[in-house]
């Protein structure tokens, strides 16, 4: 009876492939980015208003644009960060879309993502973007320093190059820590300890990971959601890490508990936590499909290995809801951060979904 | 309600449901028509206050952007040491003790502990940023060493110099710029650099050497000694000062005598070559000489003899007399001597021995030379084996044995101290018949006077590549020499019947 609600509450079809969106923080407006047939970039804002969308401003840019953020941007200027096609990083102020305020050529090939943290009170510390590319480099730009980002990441010179599919920022719950993990195409996690700028644990989950979030980005590393392709998805407990005998110690390796969860029968594209509640995620699958899921953590998060060191211990995820809105993949998806419920998702049939899912709150 | 079958039962459940859903969507829509509004609002208002102060942000990381200076956290900071100064009392001052409050003071002391502490995470940033920049420097440095490696001197001392200004407080980064400004002859920058070195560490040996050079190149001799002194009083093996202070001592004596007894000075005066600054030790101006071309009969056999000589000599010899010799061509073709340089470069040496305590050149490589020619006969002189290290491999075995082939004893001296076990090793796929036969020879003319026993030795060298092949290409009086050998050994009656079985077998000797 108490079972969330996934509705459809908004539909729109649009001329251009999406690939994301995001809603811009403390308004009921959206912004959409895509791909015009002409390989042109798309980036449209919306309005939401009594029951209807509207188109508040529209840009056509030179390259696709593949993924955005608002992280790294404080809650007055609300600069969008995106991605393209390119290998082009850009911040966009909405108010002008002519010029951004910041261009960079970060990447020789696609942005493929793009994560960003110390802004809208998210985050201690510095604003920082990040970006993973089909490259095979994640890098870490600052907007305040211009043409050379602060980190990078990439593989020894040599080694086969991973497009990297996601980046995500967490652990940012003081001034100088910070994680970036990315997630590869062949199913390698990378997580990065960006004081240190040192690789802190690394591991691998056999297929391709589509996405990684922390559940928040500002508290001391406690979940990641690791979605892949094959349906599957793993909740990482990140609290406690187990150094493995048998390893260099130079760094820590750790065993972190997974939870192996299979949901969507295809790729599982995206995994998404509500920022109001996030022991609740989503995940979107490739069938067009949206699971709604609730974290319950065990009794007891830590146990001791037969040697005395702290070992994790996974929880358990229950499925709350189960809905399919497309018949394509749904390529992106954003829990508004002002409104509990309210969610805007994309999919590549060319339509951009404002969905209301109820009761969260009495979950 | 009581007689429902369950379906309908299950109807009603499922109407109900849907009912609340649309309650719950309507409520929540109408809600969500009050947010809009509301965030609207909101939204305008941010809008409005655009010009909201940024916030204290940290640095842009791994980056050196100038952090805005915590001065009011410096001033307190002082503020507190002078009022506790202030509150100080004289140990004279009784009257003062007698009002003293030990618990009053041991509170304002906790309460100093707890500001220390607050401004204890604030100054962990500072600490943070420093350490930061130490490690920059360190990169620097790292980077700047490359380049001096790859000899472009002018990118490492920009490095050092960026290093420097990172952190001040790294001896290593003056040192090393020093050395690079000693590669490029800016001694009076590179001494500079050397005391600033020398400052932050007193016990700096290098930074002591350089400062040596640099002063050297100044000519600031003294000072220079004084350097060198102190190297070698803080590590007495330190073969670096040992030379350096020689080859000062040597240019003050020939200052000397320069000064003295130079009656021709200003005859055919040649400037100084350039030269890397090690290398340069005095900066008198070069002497011409008369060189006499006497007694040139046994040209040949002398050629032949300087030949070998710098064959025999270790590999950066080579190097430093090809050096020498291409530097004294060209001080011979100032001369413009024409066809005769060639000859002057060979027969300059022997002229020099001759002549060298009463023609005192002041040339350094002239100088060098002289110290090659003793060299060379050194080597000359027949017996050197107990110099001649051992060799390690096949290549310096055939070296080695060049040396030796003319001079049986010194070879058996030689040859005696190897192993037998490293025969196989040593000459590798190398043993020519003529090694062989030496070797052979060398048993037969040393081994055999002195008693003692080459059984195993011959026994290994039968172990060595291609020795069947050798033994089957033996003439009749080489093999003469094998069975004398053989029957020698049979005589003795020491060597078991087995061995020399074995011996019997791989020389092919027929009884």
């Amino acid at each position: 009876m108490e079972k969330p609600q996934i509705i459809i509450h908004i539909q729109k079809s649009v001329n251009y492939t999406l690939f994301d969106t995001k809603w811009i923080p403390c308004s009921c407006k959206f912004v959409v980015l895509g791909n015009h047939a002409r390989g042109t970039g798309a980036l449209q804002v919306y309005e939401v208003s009594h029951g209807d969308i509207k188109l508040v401003q529209e840009v056509e840019k030179t390259k696709a644009l593949k993924c955005g953020t608002f992280g790294a941007s404080s809650l007055q200027q609300r600069f969008l960060a995106t991605g393209d096609f390119d290998g082009k990083m850009q911040i966009w102020d909405l108010d002008s879309l002519e010029m951004p305020v910041y261009s960079v050529k970060g990447h020789k090939e696609i942005i493929n993502c793009i994560d960003g943290v110390g802004g809208l009170g998210i985050g201690e510390g510095a604003p920082e973007i990040v970006t993973g590319s089909r490259d095979g480099v994640v890098k870490v730009w600052d907007p305040r320093q211009k043409n050379d980002p602060v980190a990078t990441m990439e593989s020894m010179e040599g080694d086969c190059k991973r497009d990297c599919w996601t980046v995500a920022f967490g652990h940012a719950y003081n001034q100088h820590d910070r994680c970036v993990a990315a997630g590869y195409d062949n199913g390698d996690i990378k997580l990065f300890d960006l004081r240190k700028m040192a690789l802190r644990w690394e591991t691998n989950i056999k297929n391709g990971v589509c996405c990684l979030e922390f559940d928040r980005k500002d508290i001391n590393m406690n979940k990641l959601v690791a979605t892949t392709l094959e349906s599957k998805f793993h909740v990482l407990d990140m609290r406690t890490q187990h150094p493995v005998k048998g390893f260099s110690s130079v760094s820590e390796k750790a065993s972190i508990f997974i939870t192996n969860l299979i949901a969507h029968k295809s790729t599982v594209w995206l995994g998404r936590h509500l920022p109001q509640n996030r022991d609740i995620f989503i995940t979107c699958g490739g069938s067009g499909s949206l699971n709604l899921w609730k974290y319950s953590y065990p009794a007891n998060r830590v146990t001791k290995d037969s040697e005395g060191r702290d070992l994790g211990v996974a929880g358990t995820v229950n499925l709350l809801q189960n809905a399919t809105v497309s018949t394509q993949p749904v390529s992106s998806f954003d829990w508004s951060p002002d409104k509990e419920g309210l969610c805007v998702c994309t999919s590549f049939d060319q339509t951009l979904r404002v969905l209301i899912v109820t009761k969260l709150n009495r979950v | 309600m009581a007689n429902l079958s369950p379906n309908e039962a299950k109807m009603l459940g499922l109407q109900s449901q849907i009912r609340e859903n649309q309650h719950d969507l309507g409520e929540y829509l109408k809600e969500l028509d009050n947010w809009e509004n509301d965030i609207k609002h909101k939204d305008q208002e941010l809008k409005k206050t655009k010009t909201i102060e940024e916030p204290k942000l940290p640095p842009v990381r791994n980056s050196l952007h100038k952090k805005k200076k915590k001065v009011k956290k410096k001033s307190h900071g002082e503020s507190g040491k002078t009022t506790s100064k202030a509150g100080r009392i004289s140990g004279y001052d009784f009257k003062a003790w007698d009002k003293f409050d030990v618990d009053k003071a041991c509170q304002e002391l906790e309460s100093d502990g707890n500001e220390a502490g607050a401004s204890l995470s604030e100054e962990t940033d500072e600490e943070w940023e420093m350490e930061r920049k130490r490690q920059q420097a360190i990169m620097e440095k790292d980077n700047g060493n490359d380049y001096f490696k790859r000899g472009d001197y002018a990118s490492a001392i920009e490095s050092y110099t960026v290093g420097i200004a990172l952190d001040p407080t790294n001896p290593l980064l003056p040192a090393n710029r020093a050395m690079a400004l000693l590669k490029q002859e800016k001694f009076a920058a590179a001494e500079e650099d050397c005391c600033t070195a020398l400052t932050l560490d007193p016990l700096y040996i290098k930074a002591y050497l350089r400062r040596g050079t640099a002063r050297i190149g100044l000519e600031k001799h003294e000072q220079a000694k004084g350097d060198f002194n102190k190297v070698l009083k803080l590590e007495p093996q330190n073969k670096q000062a040992v030379l350096e202070l020689e080859k000062i001592r040597k240019a003050e004596e020939k200052d000397q005598l320069v000064t003295h007894g130079n009656t021709r000075s200003d005859v055919g005066v040649v400037k100084a070559i350039t030269k890397p600054p090690e290398e340069k030790s005095r900066f008198k101006p070069l002497r011409r000489l008369e060189i006499e071309e006497t007694g040139f009969d046994d040209d040949e056999q002398r050629k032949a003899a300087i030949a070998k000589v710098v064959e025999s000599q270790s590999e950066i010899k080579k190097i430093i007399t090809e050096k020498d010799d291409k530097l004294f061509e060209k001080f011979s073709s100032l001369q413009k001597q024409g066809s005769s340089a060639t000859t002057t470069k060979r027969t300059e040496p022997d002229q020099l021995t001759e002549n060298n305590l009463t023609m005192n050149t002041c040339s350094d490589m002239t100088g060098q030379m002289v110290k090659n020619v003793t060299t060379t006969h050194e080597a000359n002189k027949p017996v050197s084996t107990e110099m001649c290290p051992l060799p390690e491999t096949s290549y310096q075995f055939q070296a080695d044995y060049k040396r030796f082939k003319n001079n049986l004893e010194a070879f058996y001296k030689y040859f005696k101290r190897i192993s037998p076990n490293s025969y196989p090793k040593l000459f590798g796929e190398a043993l020519e018949s003529g090694i062989l036969m030496t070797v052979l020879r060398v048993f037969k003319e040393f081994y055999i006077p002195s008693h003692e026993c080459y059984s195993k030795h011959l026994l290994h060298l039968a172990g060595v590549k291609r020795f069947s092949t050798m033994v089957m290409f033996l003439s009749s009086r080489e093999k003469l020499v094998v069975s004398e050998l053989y029957n020698h050994l049979v005589s003795t009656g020491t060597v078991s019947e087995e061995d020399l079985k074995i011996i019997a077998n791989k020389y092919e000797i027929k009884n």
